[in-house]
């Protein structure tokens, strides 16, 4: 999902220029409000358990190493801004190693709208950029972007997209995403749409990273905001330990995020039919 | 080594684990009186009838889609949102001063009014005004504003918090001459009214006279801001349905406020989820709607009052030594008992009645089938613990 530097938000519209529901949507959204045994009673901080099992699977595929061993977890967010919003809270707080903080964050050039100003909110002040768009070559270019990361400080804060890039929609290749996971050793931080192949390729190589997901665009539920923060880390205990450090900074941000789109969200991956269809 | 070894495991939050302790216990009397959301008799939580109907008529207008909403919300909502706070033939509405900014639930709204006081309020380098809370206060309070960047310490210009009503967890609400007392001294000291209002309607049954402190200051000039959650009133919990008021000098000035709380909520989740904001600006600008929504309000406030009588009636049956008064005096979700840590933890432990270790009881989770059962259980703890 992306955002234009305007105050606008880009959106999937179909040949008439309207934003178009899934035909499921409105299907799946009638059956959740005619079931009498759904209430309305507050999700856990965390989100809907279902929702964020549903939402790791997604994006490392049922049989990831990082969740037979109980690494892996999300935490429902609002939409992909709140996924980011949070993971950089966590990050200020918490991405300690031996007493040295957290390094600067890169950021593609160019990057999408608001993350830059939403790394900010949560206190981030040491935003970087990373080369990525070869004007000459009006795609990406890797070379760029390997210098300059060999010259970026350890435990450095990269935010990669897993694919769609935003703004430009260039990608790097297979080829590509091997040899930048080659000169990266802290932390990588990506934001997938519908291909999650080098989000899976880190995790293969045993990276500990964050993800913001959004199903904004891929559900066609821009104003639900139905969002997850992937986790992964080493070993299961610290994703417990994160994650109660999540719930604690979710709290005093929005208490607990909203139910309806992450319920249709879940209906729908878990339903061999709608997932079809979807 | 993983780059997070060093994260130490957060405290739970204390209702929650209550909560868990709960569910936890297999005794078949056991009571929750922990719980932050309305109950039936039937300890059942109630969507209400109108939120059906709406829900509904929503899910079948084919005409609504899922797109964005402006960052700052639904416009009806917002409107009708603030319309409920201050009043039909509110000065400050007639005067195009007051704005609103769709929320998170009430939470979302405090930390959107924390976020921009922050940045705005009182000058350059103000993170060290302080903000004022009411002892004790709901938790949530104290991390909304100290994760906004608050810190302490300097006396004009201060921020106080205010509980339009019922307040959370005393129960107990300033008469409207206090009221008046307070509103003079805040006016004097120069001190901004930052509300609160997470129960009107359900507090008394009564939009009008819940929300008489804030119409109240509003009708002394005084800027301010106002935190609304519908997650009560309207049962909407889950949907995070919250608007943040403000109230400023003039319509130069309101707007220009607005386009600040903009440029953080996109920050934060950049445009608030739709659903529940449709349900309530479509009850509350039909009146047919408006109607059922008041009587619906009304039986939820209307049972809280039951129990309190009821429960008070049984303690004073029982001789219960102490007076009982308070539980019909306060008002609201929450009773403050006055019972003490030690009390708090033999109902807990030895009768499984859980509450909050305050003695903070919530009046929701009292049923005509479990009040017999809490009162005796409040009777032996008093007679046998000190």
């Amino acid at each position: 999902m992306c955002f234009s530097s305007l105050p606008l938000f880009t959106e999937y519209l179909n040949e008439e220029g309207h934003g178009s529901l899934l035909p499921m949507t409105r299907k799946v959204m009638l059956q959740i409000c005619s079931d009498p045994t759904l209430t309305l009673d507050y999700l856990p901080t965390l989100g809907l358990p279902e929702f964020t099992r549903s939402a790791t699977e997604l994006a490392l595929g049922r049989d990831s190493p990082a969740i037979r061993e109980n690494r892996a977890g999300g935490v429902q967010t609002l939409g992909g801004t709140g996924a980011i919003r949070l993971g950089a809270e966590l990050l200020q707080r918490w991405y300690n190693v031996g007493g040295a903080r957290c390094g600067p964050v890169y950021l593609s050039s160019p990057s999408g709208g608001s993350v830059a100003a939403t790394l900010q909110g949560a206190g981030i002040s040491d935003i970087r950029s990373y080369r990525y768009w070869d004007p000459d070559k009006k795609g990406f270019s890797v070379e760029p972007l390997l210098e300059d990361l060999e010259v970026a400080p350890e435990q450095s804060v990269i935010v990669l997209y897993a694919s769609a890039h935003c703004p430009t929609g260039a990608e790097p290749s297979h080829a590509d995403w091997k040899q930048i996971a080659e000169v990266m050793m802290g932390l990588c931080w990506g934001d997938p749409a519908q291909d999650a192949w080098s989000l899976r390729y880190f995790v293969s190589l045993g990276f500990e990273l964050l993800c913001a997901q959004s199903f904004s665009t891929n559900f066609g539920l821009y104003s639900d905001r139905v969002g997850s923060l992937l986790l992964v880390l080493k070993h299961s205990s610290l994703l417990l330990a994160v994650q109660s450090q999540a719930a604690s900074l979710v709290h005093s941000l929005w208490s607990r995020p909203p139910g309806g789109g992450a319920r249709l969200v879940t209906m729908v991956l878990n339903n061999p039919a709608l997932l079809a269809e979807w | 080594m993983s780059l997070f070894a060093e994260v130490p495991q957060a405290a739970p939050v204390a209702v929650f684990k209550l909560t868990a302790d709960f569910r936890e216990d297999k005794h078949p009397s056991k009571v929750n009186l922990g719980v932050g959301a309305y109950r039936t008799d039937e300890c059942q939580p109630w969507v209400l009838p109108v939120v059906r109907k709406v829900e509904q008529l929503i899910a079948n207008n084919h005409s609504l889609n899922h797109e964005y909403l402006p960052i700052l919300g639904l416009p009806e909502f917002r409107a009708s949102a603030s319309k409920i706070a201050l009043g039909e033939d509110s000065p400050a509405i007639k005067e195009n001063r007051v704005g609103g900014v769709q929320s998170l639930g009430g939470t979302g709204a405090l930390r959107i009014g924390a976020e921009f006081l922050r940045r705005w309020y009182n000058g350059k380098n103000n993170t060290a005004t302080p903000i004022y809370v009411s002892a004790p206060t709901w938790e949530n309070h104290n991390a909304v504003f100290s994760d906004a960047g608050f810190t302490d310490n300097a006396p004009e210009y201060s921020v106080f918090l205010l509980h339009a009503c019922a307040h959370n967890p005393t129960g107990t609400d300033p008469t409207p001459d206090e009221w008046k007392q307070i509103a003079e001294i805040m006016e004097r000291k120069k001190l901004f009214a930052f509300f609160d209002s997470a129960y009107q309607g359900f507090a008394s049954g009564d939009l009008q006279k819940d929300a008489w402190a804030v119409r109240y200051f509003v009708s002394k000039g005084f800027e301010l801001f106002c935190a609304q959650s519908f997650s009560k009133n309207f049962g909407l919990y889950n949907e995070r349905v919250g608007n943040l008021t403000v109230v400023a000098k003039d319509s130069d000035n309101a707007s220009r406020i607005l386009s600040q709380m903009e440029k953080i909520v996109r920050t934060i989740w950049s445009n608030p989820p739709s659903q529940g904001a449709r349900i309530v600006a479509t009850t509350l600008t039909t009146p047919e709607l408006f109607a059922e929504w008041k009587d619906n309000v009304k039986t939820m406030a209307d049972r809280v009052l039951l129990m309190r009588s009821q429960l008070k009636a049984k303690l004073q049956a029982l001789g219960t030594p102490g007076t009982w008064e308070h539980i019909t005096q306060q008002i609201g979700m929450f009773s403050f008992t006055g019972l003490n840590p030690n009390q708090v933890g033999y109902l807990i432990k030895e009768k499984h009645v859980y509450l909050m270790a305050s003695g903070r009881i919530n009046m929701c989770g009292l049923t005509t089938k479990n009040l017999d059962y809490v009162a005796e259980s409040i009777h032996e703890t008093v007679t046998k613990i000190q």
